[in-house]
């Protein structure tokens, strides 16, 4: 429990302290809080912990940072259902984390698009939103590498650890 | 059987679906107030954010400054021009709001839309979620700040307060294509004011565009906007930005002008909110 607590308080401080570091049209567009996600579903052995982890981190986060109520809520319960579908077929290696990674931030970029172009918040463009993506890739992957290898350094040393 | 129940599923699901979309609609598109356990849950935890990023934004400030020092001389030499100038435009300045003031006196206004105080804050982070375009800042209710209040760099007008707690608040800036978001503007062309509709911002060319301007008015390129303080919100003469271009609408019956502001939406740092004077004297 300790480890979703920190790992998810780590992310969020992150999250929050880096987008006032580099400029917005820059290419290191976080979403932390949802890598932190890939890494917490492979790693707890209840699933339903990461359900509630994932309606909880998202109604702070919707609350907190992101300024709204429910579009985050919606999209993590999607992610969650990718993220469980993905490790179902692939197994918990560094390549397969990355891939799972890279279909998340697609994912998670689309979900948020669509819902505000359905409710007339912004228009569709695809520039923009292939534009969200690509700007967001490097500095999650570099962000889920870092966790993955804390994540396995910890499992090696620690038996009883979550 | 089986496949009447997949009917009812699939219906529920959308039915589902549409109430989900109906309530974010509500939510994220009307300027709500924010109920007081979320304030609480917001000042609690951007409190904590604030806390931990404070050592590291000092550093920031420290790389910045160490950065400056290297065009120091440059600086200190406009500036000693614009200091020699500073006297005269004072006493301008001075004379002009004595002139308003008379005015005033004159005409029996006691409120007018220039009339507003400052205060300053600091972004406590940046268009988080990518789409939304908004900013939090460290100042809120408890320094006065109301929703709808103006928000402005020392570059031009940036957008306007949309949610306000305790000790934070959310500001929504122009660059959000929000139809709900349109200004009320004006274009000074050779000493007349021409006046339209500041409607959306294209993100590929950085330019907001302006409305509803008649075909037969020359707008120039360098003219400057500001707001008219037409609208309820936005004070009047609040800077916005120069012409870059004038283009024609889809149906070719009115211009649509390009205007280029200064401010750079994707770093902005520290912010000024111009609070709204309500001066009545009766």
């Amino acid at each position: 429990m300790s480890k979703i607590i920190i790992m998810t308080f780590i992310s969020f401080i992150l999250e929050a302290l880096l987008s006032t570091f580099f400029p917005t049209d820059s290419l290191f567009n976080c979403c932390f809080i949802v890598m932190t996600f890939i890494i917490l579903y492979h790693s707890l052995n209840k699933k339903d912990i990461v359900i509630q982890y994932a309606i909880i981190t998202a109604l702070i986060y919707d609350i907190c940072l992101s300024n709204t109520w429910g579009i985050n809520l919606f999209s993590f319960l999607l992610l969650f259902l990718i993220i469980k579908g993905l490790f179902f077929w692939l197994s918990y290696t560094i390549f397969n984390v990355l891939l799972v990674s890279l279909v998340v931030i697609g994912s998670y970029r689309i979900i948020v698009y669509v819902l505000l172009g359905l409710i007339g918040y912004l228009t569709f463009d695809g520039y923009i939103l292939l534009k969200s993506i690509y700007s967001s890739i490097i500095i999650n992957i570099i962000y889920v590498l870092i966790l993955y290898t804390i994540d396995t350094i910890l499992k090696k040393y620690k038996k009883n650890y979550i | 059987m089986k496949k009447t129940n997949k009917k009812y599923i699939f219906l529920i699901a959308l039915l589902i679906f549409s109430l989900v979309l109906s309530f974010i609609g509500n939510v994220v598109i009307t300027d709500r107030k924010l109920t007081p356990p979320e304030m609480l849950i917001k000042d609690s935890v951007l409190f904590v954010v604030k806390i931990v990023s404070t050592p590291f934004n000092y550093i920031k400030d420290k790389a910045s400054e160490a950065k400056e020092k290297d065009n120091i001389y440059k600086k200190y030499e406009t500036i000693k021009q614009e200091a020699e100038k500073i006297e005269m435009v004072n006493a301008k300045n001075r004379e002009l709001s004595k002139e308003l003031d008379e005015m005033k006196t004159l005409l029996e206004l006691n409120n007018t839309l220039a009339e507003e105080s400052y205060l300053n804050a600091t972004v406590i982070n940046r268009n988080i979620g990518y789409f939304y375009n908004t900013l939090t800042i460290d100042k809120g209710k408890n320094s006065g700040i109301d929703v709808n209040m103006a928000v402005v760099t020392n570059k031009g007008l940036i957008g306007k307060i949309t949610k306000v707690s305790g000790t934070t608040s959310v500001v929504k800036l122009l660059t959000a294509n929000d139809s709900n978001n349109k200004i009320s503007v004006k274009i000074t062309v050779d000493d007349k004011d021409v006046y339209g509709l500041l409607s959306s911002y294209d993100e590929k060319n950085n330019v907001y565009l302006v409305e509803g301007i008649s075909e037969n008015i020359e707008i120039k390129e360098q003219s400057l906007v500001t707001t008219t303080g037409f609208s309820q919100y936005f004070p009047s003469g609040v800077y916005i930005g120069k012409v870059k271009g004038v283009t024609k609408d889809n149906f070719d019956l009115a211009q649509l002008v390009e205007v280029k502001s200064d401010v750079d939406f994707a770093s902005i740092n520290f912010v000024t909110v111009l609070k709204r004077e309500a001066k009545k004297d009766e």
